[in-house]
């Protein structure tokens, strides 16, 4: 921190290629919670997130001096995650996984399952891990982090119109789940 | 925010969802241990500089090229010529295929990583089942000779990198695999140790099967 402003991550970055490492420690801090949110919701558990976090960190750190400052740090940042995410449902096998995430969120879930809200809680999260992997990628994105759909672009690959139609989909499966349940 | 496309409204309309999605924004608590030992990993790798880029960058008495109208003929034939001898020299490769990604038994540069798909000429593995095309045998074939593991993932195997782990090669640096595929049009790729690569030899299938890049290979009954 320089007095009361908070340090732009671009200017983070310069102090760390100009040999400041303890500045990458800030970056860390700034961009952990978010990146380690991503990643339990994406994964389904927290193991796997905190190995994919801590490898995108590592391989952003590795990969400092190509980063460029038109790209926002966040952006870099999240690419990066995501690749790592998606390397991690590819090694242990998506359909055995789903199956496997679906049971532990549930039953971490499951325990206050009491009230009418808690349920729906727990059917929403039964039904976010069993959408298609990049469904669930482009909806975390825009509803829970929150990005703008040029963000998501840069982050995933993908075309607006594409995220845009899986976002659309995602949004459509969930709310077709939590009807389901309260017309029970 | 809204566009007005669907997928929106969750924000920008009541919605029953939009409370539920209140939870799902809740931070995942951080833990300490966790945080430590990744600062303690970064601590132990070198500290990273800014690569130098230098034709990128503006450097003082950088020369400039000026593009004449006779410079931008001259340049506009060169690529043609240039694009005319590359199809003709990958038609001749394929015309008797038929597909687009097949490199049937062609050398390959042995840069890092280089790779293919060929048809086994002799193969057609399991056949006729009732109604269903039969398999062909595709070799797939991936230069990288500092990988540890290597293997062949695509929607033939829902992409379970345990599903086809590939071989070394005895000359310690080609990875191989034979795979039998259906007739059609199948997205693959190969896991290097922990990297989802494309195939460097064949055509690529960007946003495809979960946006990871990956390749394409057109398998036909025609190949053997």
């Amino acid at each position: 921190m320089d007095g009361e402003r908070p340090v732009a991550d671009a200017e983070l970055v310069r102090r760390v290629l100009a040999g400041e490492a303890a500045a990458y420690t800030a970056l860390v801090d700034r961009h952990s919670r978010a990146c380690l949110r991503f990643a339990t919701r994406l994964l389904g558990n927290r193991e796997d997130a905190e190995d994919a976090t801590q490898e995108a960190f590592l391989r952003a750190y590795r990969a400092l001096g190509r980063y460029e400052e038109r790209t926002a740090f966040r952006t870099w940042l999240f690419a990066i995650l995501v690749n790592r995410c998606r390397t991690a449902l590819l090694q242990r096998g998506r359909r055995e996984r789903r199956v496997q995430s679906d049971g532990r969120l549930v039953e971490h879930a499951a325990s206050p399952a009491e009230t009418p809200s808690a349920e729906l809680r727990v059917e929403l999260t039964r039904a976010l891990a069993a959408l298609a992997p990049e469904q669930r990628e482009a909806f975390l994105l825009k509803h829970v982090e929150q990005l703008e759909y040029e963000e998501m672009a840069a982050i995933t690959g993908a075309g607006v119109s594409a995220l845009k139609m899986r976002v659309q989909r995602a949004c459509a499966r969930l709310r077709e789940s939590l009807r389901d349940l309260r017309d029970e | 925010m809204s566009d007005g496309h669907d997928g929106d409204r969750l924000l920008t309309r009541p919605d029953p969802l939009e409370s539920e999605i209140e939870a799902l924004r809740a931070e995942v608590p951080l833990r300490p241990a966790w945080r430590a030992l990744l600062l303690r990993e970064i601590d132990a790798l070198p500290v990273p500089t800014r690569e130098r880029r230098g034709p990128r960058l503006p450097m003082p008495g950088r020369r400039t090229l000026v593009m004449t109208p006779g410079l931008a003929l001259a340049a506009a034939v060169g690529f043609v010529l240039l694009g005319a001898a590359a199809m003709y020299v990958a038609l001749r490769e394929h015309t008797a295929t038929g597909a687009l990604a097949v490199t049937a038994d062609q050398s390959l540069p042995r840069s890092n990583l280089a790779g293919s798909a060929s048809v086994d000429s002799g193969a057609s593995g399991s056949s006729a089942t009732a109604g269903r095309a039969p398999l062909v045998t595709v070799r797939f074939m991936l230069v990288a000779p500092e990988a540890r593991r290597v293997a062949l993932v695509g929607d033939f195997n829902q992409w379970n990198a345990g599903a086809a782990p590939m071989r070394r090669a005895r000359d310690g640096q080609t990875w191989t695999i034979e795979v039998g595929l259906r007739p059609g049009r199948h997205a693959y790729a190969f896991v290097v140790d922990s990297d989802v690569v494309p195939d460097p030899a064949a055509p690529s299938a960007v946003g495809e099967d979960f946006g990871v890049r990956s390749s394409v290979v057109l398998v036909s009954e025609t190949l053997r």
